[in-house]
């Protein structure tokens, strides 16, 4: 089949892609790209970003710059421990696409083979996402990377007596890197060592990059800008920063943005306050493509977001070496999230982040990264399946899409470790049983490599050819034993009209136990992909949720219920951000005062929108480590904080404002904390180091919502 | 998540109900801190300090008892009545506001001379020409090849975000963003009345300036040239290019750069006002290309067109005699930015120098400015 034919031939094989690449990427590059992100549809795209995961660690030997063979260049971003030559199984790639005007998935994937794998060892795995537009990328870049020009600030040390020297780091969106907040008291220098701002347009004046794509900002040139400019529009312009990238204008022009909010929680310092800014704490910062405008699911960042850790880490050393500082501590904030995925850590970002992290650690480099526990407590967007509810050999659940959605839909059914679903269908019916379709949940032996796995297409109607408006896969993911059922469905209502839509209204989801199948198991989780839209971004994207009549969105008391009643497959508890459950990661919810504990904000209640994990004591979600602030009141939603412009204000609610809080006192605690009890706090992901009040104990719910402190 | 606007969050703003037809003269108050609604033309000059028309009844009224009163004066001889000074500046004060108006407007309009040139592409030549003086050019505007605003449609709908952000200004600037400039200098209507007028009369004389050359260049909105644009507002009725907006706008910006200079002990941080003048001349500007009736370019040929009016009104109130006049030939590639708004910078966007140009003063303009300085004693 030529590449050329995964877009336009018919049958199952359509949606199963000659290489395995995941169900979403299936989808995305696959029948689904009419319907996705507008770059893909345009089927030009010259550069693609990939995660590759390889059976066992191997050193940082660059792909060759060409791959034998095909012509195809294959490139390495920045990297931690690349001068150390650590090992590690996952790499961020950037990989020349060469599918005469196409995607060409199929001989991509071949190519990576060639290019990537050492002979003799087991095939590496892959995630596709995102492209790089060709104006960011240093295509000429060689085999190394220059060093950035750099050098310490001479007055920090001064400045930071009797402080250890430590790094906060923020990955975000909309950063503005020269804001006051986060300058030095004199107001002319700055704290933030390093920016990469990953979808600028490239420098044009740079020999050798620093930084594969995008721009990157070290203190110096941020400073130069400073002294530059009093009017930070000319400045941001002026630096390359608020150029618009496929379509999407910056975010770096509007008058408030999350990372430039999160940075301030994280690390403002407001200059109007009497203290000066602690200057034992570098800041690095990094600017992740507007991804929110590129897709509202969170399919295709993969690779920007690890190559932002890398860089971090990598900087850091840097920092390390310039301040002369041994070992040094990194607190990183990442203010991110989506609500599908296995919630065992073991995703491919969390578990690529958990590696990095995690060798550094055991060179005893005190390493922290903060994730908010996510806000769709109340989104209805997760379910659980227990074996009760399968009691009859069958369990059928609604899926609700909404109309005018233009953005695709996904459900995820993940199914317990372990747990076989071979003798498992799931059928799927459309509103007015307008589309049909089952799938075995038995991998299909005509896919050869790549983990097991089974698809089927959804077509709408029955006559011939029917139209395609969805796909049902099955895949043992990762090939570790957890088995994923994903639904992909195409908007209710696409940018193209003249493509076909998937009708809005109730789907209704059947998973059936065939003969011979365990009748004794762990709940089966389900969880919707968020579908998020800021209104200005204006990607018209509708959340589709679970329905269900049992499902009490009240109480008795006529307040919004924030508990999980009995009656109901649809659940609160165990909604917690999907990228919230690995072992390395501090995970913070979001708090407010409250009226019953007159505001006092030693007491507070959980912001009725904050994820949890779930309250079996199997816990296979995940769990609140602590709570902090995310909200003034029950009637005064978010919290202030900075703007874009040096001396603007916003008011950003959700658990992404009360994670930078967290990381910000960890910081402080790195500044002043001995080897000692940094090395002792490890394992608890250094909550122990916190100043905290700790909070009662006895209700289940309001601990698992909360953890079991408050950070203030 | 959830973003909410400023802090405490800006509630919808209701659309503005129909500002259509112009109501009756009735006593409309003073020119200070009218809020502007959608009116430009004259602005709030508009019956501005002119008498009530008085009701039928009270005509009557005026008559019977005139009557019924008159045989009380008595006989007696009334001694010769002072008379007003002949052509003088100082009985401005006795005429009502939009007198004066009248009289700024001719004042300007007398002097305003344009001259159409047909080739190679289209051109309008604004010249000043004092009463028996020659005609000095001070600004040229080349009509752009329509390719150029094909172009520029692409910068408007990068733009079009911003729209939640910025629709509480775009909507209270529909007529002269006075609020927005008197914010800056801290303008009191009691006693910046005159500052106030000074401020309308440039507004007025720049907006009959935009539309003369509006006219001639005759340039199509962007929502007529590409569908996607999609404005948040009525498409005005007249030309895009030069923006009215952005010549006013930046007319008051230089007329305020100056005053704020004339009266340099009054504020502490006068050079930080200017640039904020500036700057807030530019946003006004700016949000009409956001609300999608703009190119960037009709705010480049507006900002020209309005630093010039500026320039010619701070002559006229005897400032300075002497102006560079300006030509601006639009880029399709140039976005609107203040930064780029001054030599040498503007030359990579197509503006280049005229010769200077020479305003005498006038004594009307002279009347208004002495009193707007005054207004700024410590």
């Amino acid at each position: 089949m030529s590449d050329r034919g995964i877009a336009g031939s018919d049958g199952n094989a359509v949606a199963a892609l000659a290489g395995y690449l995941g169900p979403y990427e299936a989808w995305n590059f696959g029948i689904g790209r009419p319907y996705a992100f507008p770059v893909f549809r345009k089927n030009d795209s010259q550069f693609l970003t990939a995660l590759a995961e390889h059976p066992s660690p191997r050193r940082p030997e660059l792909p060759a710059e060409a791959a034998p063979g095909t012509g195809r260049r294959v490139w390495l971003p920045t990297v931690w421990g690349r001068s150390e030559n650590i090992p590690l199984r996952f790499w961020p790639l950037v990989v020349e696409n060469k599918g005469e005007g196409e995607i060409g998935l199929k001989n991509l994937k071949g190519d990576l083979q060639q290019a990537v794998q050492s002979p003799g060892i087991a095939e590496p795995r892959y995630r596709m996402a995102f492209p790089v537009a060709p104006v960011s990328m240093h295509e000429d870049a060689g085999g190394d990377l220059a060093d950035p020009d750099w050098s310490p600030d001479p007055e920090v040390r001064k400045n930071s007596q009797g402080k250890i020297i430590n790094v906060l780091a923020v990955i975000d969106d909309g950063i503005p890197f020269a804001h006051r907040n986060f300058r030095a008291a004199d107001g002319l220098r700055t704290r933030l060592e390093f920016c990469w701002v990953q979808s600028a347009g490239k420098d044009p004046d740079a020999g050798t990059p620093a930084v594969l794509f995008g721009r990157e900002y070290t203190r110096d040139v941020i400073e130069g800008f400073i002294r530059d400019h009093d009017d930070e529009d000319a400045l941001y312009a002026a630096a390359g920063a608020s150029s618009e990238q496929f379509g999407s204008p910056a975010a770096i022009n509007r008058l408030a943005t999350h990372g430039a909010h999160v940075m301030d929680v994280a690390a403002g310092h407001d200059p109007s306050r009497f203290a000066d800014p602690p200057e034992e704490t570098r800041l690095i910062a990094v600017q992740l493509p507007n991804t929110l405008a590129w897709d509202t699911s969170s399919f295709g960042k993969d690779m920007y977001m690890l190559s932002a850790v890398h860089y971090i880490l990598e900087r850091a050393e840097r920092i390390a070496a310039g301040y002369g500082v041994e070992d040094i501590r990194v607190a990183i904030n990442f203010s991110y999230g989506f609500s599908a995925g296995r919630h065992d850590g073991a995703s491919e970002l969390e578990a690529a982040i958990n590696e990095v992290v995690a060798k550094r650690r055991a060179l005893g480099r005190p390493t922290a990264v903060v994730i908010p526990s996510g806000n769709t407590h109340l989104q209805r967007l997760h379910g659980e399946i227990t074996a009760e509810d399968l009691k009859s050999g069958a369990f059928e659940f609604t899926w609700a899409v909404q109309p005018t959605d233009r953005t695709s839909n996904y459900l995820e059914i993940w199914f317990p470790a372990g747990f076989n679903p071979e003798a498992f269908t799931v059928e799927l019916e459309g509103p007015f049983r307008k589309a049909r379709a089952v799938l075995k949940l038995r991998p299909n032996a005509d896919f050869e490599d790549g983990d097991p796995r089974n698809f089927e297409v959804i077509r709408l109607g029955s006559r011939h050819p029917a139209p395609h408006v969805g796909q049902m896969s099955l895949d043992n993911h990762r090939s570790s034993g957890r088995w994923r059922v994903m639904i992909a469905l195409a908007p209710s209502e696409p940018d193209d009209p003249d493509l076909p839509a998937a009708p809005a209204g109730d789907w209704q989801v059947t998973l059936r136990r065939g003969r011979g199948a365990p009748v004794d198991h762990p709940p089966i989780n389900l969880w919707v992909q968020r579908d998020l839209d800021l209104e200005a971004f204006q990607k018209g994207s509708r959340q589709s949720y679970l329905k269900d009549p049992g499902y009490r969105s009240y109480n008795d008391r006529g307040e919004q219920s924030q508990t999980d009643e009995t009656g109901s497959h649809v659940r609160r508890f165990g909604s917690l951000n999907g990228m919230a459950t690995g072992e390395t990661t501090l995970i913070v919810s979001g708090c407010m005062p409250s009226a019953e504990n007159a505001w006092d904000p030693t007491q507070p209640i959980p912001s009725h929108y904050s994820s949890a994990g779930n309250l079996s004591a199997d816990n296979q979600v995940g769990t609140v480590d602590c709570t902090a602030q995310a909200d003034r009141s029950s009637v005064l939603p978010g919290r202030i904080g900075a703007g874009t412009r040096s001396g603007s204000y916003a008011v950003v609610q959700g658990t992404s404002v009360a994670a930078p809080l967290v990381a910000r006192r960890l910081s402080e605690a790195f500044a002043t904390c001995s080897k000692e009890e940094a090395d002792k706090a490890q394992k608890e992901n250094y909550l122990p180091l916190l100043t905290k009040i700790r909070l009662p104990q006895d209700d289940k719910e309001s601990r698992a919502r909360l953890g079991d402190f408050l950070i203030i | 998540m959830a973003y909410f606007g400023g802090v405490g969050g800006v509630g919808g703003v209701g659309g503005v109900g129909g500002v259509g037809g112009v109501g009756g003269v009735g006593g409309v108050g003073g020119v200070g801190g009218v809020g502007n609604l959608n009116l430009t033309g004259i602005g709030s000059f508009l019956g501005a300090g002119a008498g009530p028309a008085l009701d039928p009844l009270t005509v009557q009224g005026l008559q019977t008892s005139a009557q019924a009163i008159a045989h009380a004066a008595g006989n007696a001889a009334a001694h010769t009545p002072s008379e007003l000074q002949f052509s003088s500046a100082d009985n401005l004060n006795h005429w009502a506001d939009w007198v004066r108006a009248s009289l700024y407007l001719s004042d300007f309009l007398s002097e305003l001379h344009w001259d159409i040139k047909a080739d190679p592409g289209g051109a309008v030549v604004l010249s000043h020409r004092a009463r028996g003086g020659h005609a000095q050019p001070f600004f040229e505007l080349v009509r752009p090849e329509i390719s150029v605003f094909e172009e520029q449609a692409k910068i408007v709908r990068s733009y079009m975000d911003q729209r939640p952000e910025r629709t509480p200004e775009i909507l209270s600037q529909l007529g002269f963003p006075t609020p927005y400039f008197a914010m800056i200098l801290g303008l009191y209507p009691a006693r910046n009345h005159n500052t106030m007028e000074l401020i309308s009369i440039t507004q007025v004389l720049a907006s009959h300036v935009a539309m003369i050359v509006k006219h001639h260049l005759a340039i199509r909105r962007p929502d007529r040239i590409d569908a996607m644009v999609l404005p948040m507002l009525t498409t005005p009725g007249h030309g895009s290019f030069p923006s009215a907006h952005a010549t006013e706008a930046f007319s008051v910006a230089r007329v305020l750069e100056g005053l704020i200079d004339a009266t340099a002990a009054h504020y502490p941080d006068a050079d930080k006002r200017k640039k904020l003048v500036r700057k807030q001349a530019e946003r006004v500007a700016v949000s009409r290309t956001v609300a999608g009736v703009h190119y960037p370019v009709d705010s480049w040929a507006g900002a020209l067109l309005g630093k010039m009016v500026g320039e010619i009104v701070l002559n006229k109130c005897g400032v300075s005699q002497l102006m560079t006049g300006l030509k601006y030939e639009a880029r399709a590639d140039s976005d609107f930015m203040l930064s780029q708004y001054r030599d040498p910078a503007w030359k990579d966007h197509g503006v280049s120098e005229l010769q200077n140009c020479k305003v005498d003063k006038s004594s009307l303009f002279e009347w208004l400015w002495e009193r707007a300085v005054g207004e700024f004693d410590l």
